[in-house]
């Protein structure tokens, strides 16, 4: 199932960025745009629920001003083996506010767009802890169920998370106004407020916290509308 | 042609991001009672128990150790209860007849589940433990807590003398 959503998702990435054509030089403008990646993801993966919308505002020429908001439920275990450790579920939104700049040299008449940019974000989530149990030596060694502590956990809430983001991202003209790319995120996680006797393991709009490092992955794809401010001669 | 160049960098790069280091859980475990036999003359010494079997007051086995002999043994207390009594029972030869000794023993104590790392999750400890005894028909004579925090799977918690 993983690996069909990935061939899935890089599928869609390549088609997005192959497809380039070449047309009016883009002038400045606000886009709008919907994240079409977690749309997927929501259908395809169990336990994951998601949408973003992004928009940018062209200030300069070259630079724009970004925004991301979005919502993400993510609903998960952890396991040794067969045996299951503990379920839990984050669900939360997110604000990501920055600025984009052009990193390629477009030709004229050229509407292909590569852009890299940071983000400053703010994630504000709950923890919802659902059937937990106790890690032991003696079950790992016998391949047996780990001795129960609850079949339904607290609920964590009022979870907070900060961190910056490098984007780099593409985007490509598709038809009359619209458009369609994608981005590569890198995000490091600066601040957060965490559970206590739990961990933030996952946060909205940054994605798996992993033990000891900082840093977070992420990709999307999106289809966004550009709404000219000016005619550019 | 650079555009491609560019799209299987990130490929690539997108590849490796995903990643993920393995997981493992090293630092923690769930903590056991650990009771270990005393010899009741010479405290001192260790002393293991034959023909021996633990049991709940509704009479359900937790450990039989009838043609064994146990040194130590190591008890799971229920972390939904905060006390949890254990009938120890000895199966003694007296004038060629089996005789069955019974002591009950009431362990008190606050039960703790301590969330560690993602890879271990939540590990058992036990707080403020004492022990104490009824209903007594004679192999054991003192249950002792060395340690009222029950933390590791290694240390001694209790003796018993016998």
């Amino acid at each position: 199932m993983s690996m069909l959503r990935s061939i899935i998702n890089y599928g869609c990435l390549a088609v997005c960025l192959i497809s380039t054509s070449v047309q009016a030089q883009q002038g400045p403008g606000i886009r709008a745009g919907l994240d079409l990646s977690k749309l997927v993801r929501s259908e395809l993966q169990e336990g994951y629920r998601g949408a973003e919308l992004f928009g940018d505002l062209s200030f300069k020429k070259g630079s724009r001003i970004a925004i991301e908001l979005g919502n993400e439920r993510f609903r998960t275990k952890e396991e040794i083996g067969q045996s299951v450790l503990y379920q839990y579920s984050v669900s939360g939104s997110y604000l990501k506010v920055g600025l984009d700049w052009d990193i390629y040299a477009q030709k004229k008449g050229e509407k292909n767009q590569i852009t890299a940019g940071v983000r400053y974000a703010l994630s504000q989530f709950t923890t919802d802890i659902g059937q937990a149990f106790f890690y032991d030596t003696q079950a790992v060694q016998t391949n047996g169920n780990f001795p129960l502590y609850t079949d339904n956990g607290p609920t964590l809430n009022s979870l907070k998370a900060q961190y910056l983001e490098g984007v780099l991202s593409f985007k490509t003209h598709l038809v009359g106004n619209f458009y369609i790319g994608g981005s590569f995120r890198m995000a490091f996680l600066t601040g957060e407020q965490s559970p206590e006797n739990f961990d933030n393991l996952w946060v909205p709009g940054f994605n798996k916290v992993t033990d000891g490092a900082r840093f977070g992955f992420s990709y999307n794809y999106g289809i966004s509308y550009f709404i000219p401010l000016k005619k550019d001669k | 042609m650079k555009w491609n160049h560019f799209l299987l960098c990130l490929l690539v790069l997108a590849g490796i991001s995903s990643c993920e280091k393995d997981d493992i859980c090293v630092a923690s475990d769930s903590a056991y009672l650990n009771i270990t036999f005393y010899s009741a003359e010479s405290p001192e010494v260790a002393k293991s128990v034959t023909n021996f079997s633990l049991k709940e007051l509704n009479g359900s086995i937790i450990g039989s150790f009838e043609s064994t002999t146990v040194a130590s043994i190591a008890l799971m207390l229920p972390v939904d209860d905060t006390e949890y009594s254990v009938i120890f029972e000895q199966q003694v030869e007296e004038n060629e007849r089996t005789k069955t000794l019974r002591d009950t023993v009431v362990f008190s104590y606050t039960p703790k589940a301590t969330f560690t790392s993602r890879a271990c999750g939540f590990i058992r400890t036990y707080e403020d433990l004492s022990a104490s005894r009824e209903g007594s028909t004679g192999w054991v004579s003192e249950v002792r807590v060395l340690q009222s925090s029950v933390t590791n799977t290694s240390d001694e918690h209790v003796a018993i003398y016998h």
